[in-house]
C-alpha cells in the first residue's frame, strides 16, 4: 500500500512539473510566441528560407518559428486540411488562385488593420491582395511573363529578334514557321494552348480580359478563345510546335522536359522568376524578350510571385506581423532570398536585390522593371473555381491538339462548363 | 464457467486495441463522411445540410461518368490479366528446382514496392516519350513509337501494364493452392489417359476455384480504388484518359474544395463495388468447388 502511495505520489509530481514547463511556452508576453509559417517551394527556397528564419529568430529571440514546408502539389491539400482541423498557420504563403477561397472562408487576417506598415508598396501591386475592397494578402514579389530565347538557335536558323520590340501574334507564328523549315529536328515553338497565363496575354491584346471584375463569369469572347485553339493547331499541323502527344507530356511543374530546355525548340514562355532554373536546367545561355502581343491594348502584366498572408485565427497576432514584416522588408533577408520570390513591390528592397543580385538575376530585375513601365491593369483576383477551369483548359486544348474536337466546338464546350463551375463558385 | 469467460475477457483484451481502430478509425470515419455526403462542406468552414443536392448533381456531371467508364474499363482490363498473370506465374514457380525458393522472392518484390511512388515515377520514365521502352522500339527500328503515357488511347494501358506488374499477393495464393492439390488426382488423370493440358483443365483449375474466386474479388475491390498511379504518373491525363474515380474524388476533395460531394462520389462507389462484389458472390455458386463438398458443382 505504501508502495503504491509513493508511486502516485511521484507520478503526480512529474506531471505537475510537466505541465508548468508546458504552461511556460503558453504564457510569454504578447509580443513574442510560436509561429507557424508554412510555404511551398524547392528545395532551394526551403534553405534559404530556413535561413531567414534563423536571422530573424536571433534577432527576435523572444518569437520562436516553426517552419513547415512542402512542394506545390501537396500544399494546398495540406494547408486545407490543416485549416479544417482547426490548426491554421500564423504565417501562410498564399497564391492568386487560392486566396479568395481563403477569403471567402473567413480564415485571413485584414491586413490593413495591423502594425504592418503598408505605404512602403507600390500602389497597383498591393491592390493585387485585395479581395473585396479589403487587403488580405501582400505580395512577396511580382513576375512577369517574358518569352525565353536561345540566341544560338536563332543565329544558326539565320534570323533575330528584338527583345524590347514585341512581335505580333502572327509575326511570331511566321517566324516559328521559319525556323522550324531551316533547322532540321526543331519546331519554332512550344505550344501553349492550354496556358492560361499565355491567353489571358492573348486575350489582353485584344482588349479583353479572361475572367470578369466580380470573378463571377468569362470575360473573354468566344471568337477570341476560337481563334487561340486554331492559332495553336494551324502551327501543330505546320510542324511548328511538337506533336500533341509531346505537349501533353509537359504538366504543369515538368518545366525540365520543355523543349527550350532539351533544345527541341528555341522559344518558350515562361515566369520571370524561372529564369534562373530554366538557365541552369538547359544549360546554356537563354535571353528574356517581351512576349507577343504587345500593342496600345497594353496586355502586359505582373503577376504577384506569391503573398504572405496572417490567418485570423492567429494567437500571435504581432509576432506574425513582425515576421512578415522582416520576410518582406529586411536587407538581410534579401541577401539570403535574392529574387526566389520575385522581384520586390517595395523599391528599397527592390534597390538592395539589385545591388547584391548575379548576373542573371539583374536581367530578370531590368525585365521586371522594363515590363512595370508597359503593364496595362494588374488582373483581378482569381474565382474560386479557378484551379478547376484551369484543369478544364489544360484538358480542352489536348482535346483540340488531339483533334477530337473541331476549335469551335471545344470553345462552346469550355463555356458551357466554366460558366456552370463560376456560378457554382 | 469462470475458466470460460476469463478466457473471452482475455481474447476481447487482445481484440481491443484493433477494435478502438476499427470504431474509432475506420467506422467514426465512414459514418462521417455519410453524414458530409448530404452537406456542403469545403473542409474550411463548417458543413451545411445540403439534402441530396450532391447526389442530383453528380447525374449532370459529365467527369463523374468520364472517370466511371475509366474506371470500369480498368477493372475489366486489368483485374482478369492480373488473374491470368499471376496464376501462369504461380505454375511455373510450383516446381522442385534448385534455388526456387530465391526465384519466388525474386517475383514477389514487385509486390512489396509496386504501390510506392518511385515506382511510379520509374514507370513514368520507363513509358514516356523518350522513354527506355522507346528506345528499345526505336533500335529494332520503330521510327515513330506512340508517346505512351502521354497519349490518350495508350495511357491507361500502360497503368494497366503496372497493375499486372504486382501479381506477387495473388501469385503466392495460387502457389499455395497449387501445393494443396493432391498428387493422386493427378495420378488417377493420368491413368485415364489425360494429357498435361486436360490436366490442367480437369484437376488443377477445378481445385484452384476457390483462390480464383478470392482473388478475384480482393482484386476486383482494389482495382476499383486504383489512385497512386494516376495520380503520380498521368496526373489524370491527357484528356482525362486516366481520371480514375478515386482520383476525381480526391481532386474534388481537397482541390477543388468540395469535400460534401467527394464523400457522395464514396458512398456511390461503395454501392458500385458492393454490386460487383455481390454480383461475384451470387455467380460463385456455379463454378467455384470447394474441397470436401459432395458432387463439386
Amino acid at each position: 500500500m505504501k508502495r503504491l502511495t509513493t508511486l502516485i505520489v511521484s507520478a503526480l509530481s512529474v506531471a505537475l512539473i510537466l505541465s508548468a514547463c508546458g504552461s511556460k511556452g503558453t504564457s510569454s508576453s504578447s509580443n513574442g510566441g510560436n509561429i507557424q509559417l508554412m510555404w511551398w517551394g524547392t528545395q532551394d527556397r526551403t534553405n534559404m528560407t530556413t535561413k531567414v528564419i534563423k536571422q530573424f529568430e536571433k534577432a527576435n529571440k523572444e518569437i520562436k518559428v516553426t517552419p513547415q514546408f512542402t512542394g506545390w502539389d501537396g500544399y494546398w491539400s495540406k494547408l486545407s486540411t490543416q485549416t479544417g482541423g482547426g490548426n491554421i498557420p500564423d504565417v501562410i504563403q498564399m497564391d492568386k488562385q487560392y486566396l479568395r477561397n481563403y477569403v471567402k472562408r473567413g480564415t485571413l487576417m485584414d491586413l490593413s488593420k495591423t502594425n504592418i506598415d503598408l505605404s512602403v508598396y507600390d500602389k497597383s501591386s498591393l491592390n493585387t491582395g485585395k479581395v473585396d475592397g479589403k487587403l488580405y494578402a501582400i505580395p512577396t514579389g511580382v513576375n512577369a511573363l517574358a518569352l525565353f530565347y536561345d540566341p544560338s538557335m536563332l543565329k544558326k536558323a539565320g534570323v533575330s529578334i528584338d527583345p524590347n520590340k514585341p512581335m505580333s501574334w502572327d509575326e511570331y507564328a511566321s517566324l516559328a514557321e521559319t525556323i522550324t523549315k531551316k533547322l532540321p529536328n526543331t519546331y519554332g515553338t512550344q505550344n501553349f494552348a492550354g496556358s492560361i497565363d499565355d491567353l489571358e496575354l492573348y486575350a489582353r491584346s485584344k482588349g479583353e480580359e479572361f475572367f470578369s471584375e466580380d470573378a463571377k463569369s468569362l470575360k473573354i469572347s468566344k471568337s477570341t478563345l476560337t481563334d487561340w485553339f486554331n492559332y495553336w493547331l494551324k502551327l501543330q499541323d505546320e510542324g511548328a510546335t511538337p506533336p500533341a502527344e509531346y505537349t501533353a507530356s509537359l504538366t504543369d511543374g515538368d518545366i525540365e522536359k520543355s523543349p527550350i530546355v532539351k533544345k527541341d525548340a528555341p522559344f518558350g514562355m515562361f515566369w520571370s522568376n524561372q529564369f534562373g532554373t530554366m538557365e541552369q536546367l538547359a544549360n546554356r545561355k537563354l535571353k528574356l524578350a517581351l512576349p507577343p502581343g504587345g500593342n496600345e491594348n497594353k496586355p502586359y502584366f505582373l503577376k504577384p510571385s506569391m503573398y504572405w498572408s496572417i490567418a485570423k485565427k492567429t494567437k500571435s497576432k504581432k509576432a506574425s506581423e513582425k515576421l512578415v514584416s522582416y520576410l518582406l522588408n529586411s536587407k538581410d533577408a534579401v541577401k539570403v532570398m535574392g529574387t526566389d520570390r520575385g522581384v520586390s513591390i517595395n523599391s528599397s528592397v527592390r534597390e538592395a536585390q539589385q545591388n547584391n543580385a548575379n548576373d542573371t538575376d539583374k536581367e530578370v530585375i531590368s525585365y521586371v522593371n522594363n515590363v512595370t513601365k508597359l503593364a496595362g491593369s494588374a488582373l483581378p483576383v482569381d474565382p474560386t473555381s479557378a484551379n478547376n477551369i484551369i484543369d478544364l483548359l489544360t484538358t480542352t486544348a489536348q482535346e483540340v491538339l488531339f483533334k477530337k474536337v473541331t476549335p469551335e466546338k471545344a470553345t462552346d464546350q469550355f463555356f458551357t462548363k466554366a460558366t456552370s463551375l463560376l456560378k457554382k463558385g | 464457467m469462470m475458466r470460460a469467460m476469463r478466457q473471452s475477457l482475455a481474447a476481447y483484451g487482445f481484440l481491443f486495441p484493433w477494435l478502438i481502430g476499427l470504431l474509432v478509425l475506420t467506422l467514426g470515419s465512414f459514418m462521417f463522411s455519410i453524414y458530409l455526403a448530404f452537406t456542403n462542406y469545403d473542409l474550411i468552414s463548417s458543413p451545411t445540410w445540403a439534402g441530396v443536392s450532391n447526389f442530383k448533381s453528380l447525374f449532370s456531371d459529365h467527369l463523374f461518368y468520364t472517370s466511371l467508364k475509366v474506371t470500369l474499363l480498368y477493372v475489366v482490363v486489368s483485374v482478369p490479366l492480373r488473374l491470368i498473370f499471376s496464376l501462369l506465374v504461380a505454375a511455373l514457380l510450383n516446381q522442385e528446382i534448385a534455388g526456387i525458393g530465391i526465384y519466388r522472392v525474386i517475383f514477389y518484390i514487385p509486390s512489396l514496392i509496386g504501390t510506392s511512388v518511385g515506382v511510379a515515377i520509374m514507370w513514368q520514365n520507363i513509358f514516356s516519350r523518350n522513354g527506355l521502352f522507346n528506345l528499345i522500339l526505336q533500335s529494332i527500328g520503330m521510327a515513330h513509337p506512340p508517346a505512351w503515357v502521354s497519349d490518350p488511347q495508350y495511357a491507361i494501358y500502360v497503368l494497366v501494364l503496372l497493375s499486372i506488374w504486382q501479381f506477387g499477393s495473388e501469385m503466392i495464393i495460387f502457389l499455395a493452392g497449387l501445393k494443396q492439390i493432391p498428387d493422386s488426382l493427378y495420378e488417377a488423370a493420368a491413368i485415364d489417359g489425360a494429357n498435361r493440358l486436360n490436366q490442367f483443365f480437369h484437376v488443377t483449375l477445378p481445385m484452384l476455384t476457390p483462390m480464383i474466386f478470392f482473388n478475384l474479388v480482393m482484386g476486383t475491390i482494389n482495382a476499383f480504388m486504383v489512385f497512386t498511379q494516376g495520380f503520380v504518373i498521368t496526373h489524370g491525363g491527357p484528356i482525362n484518359s486516366t481520371m480514375f474515380y478515386v482520383l476525381y474524388l480526391y481532386k474534388q476533395g481537397f482541390e477543388y474544395f468540395h469535400m460534401g460531394y467527394a464523400a457522395a462520389m464514396s458512398i456511390v462507389l461503395l454501392v458500385i463495388v458492393g454490386v460487383f462484389a455481390g454480383f461475384l458472390f451470387l455467380t460463385s455458386k456455379f463454378w467455384v468447388h470447394y474441397e470436401g463438398e459432395e458432387g463439386g458443382k
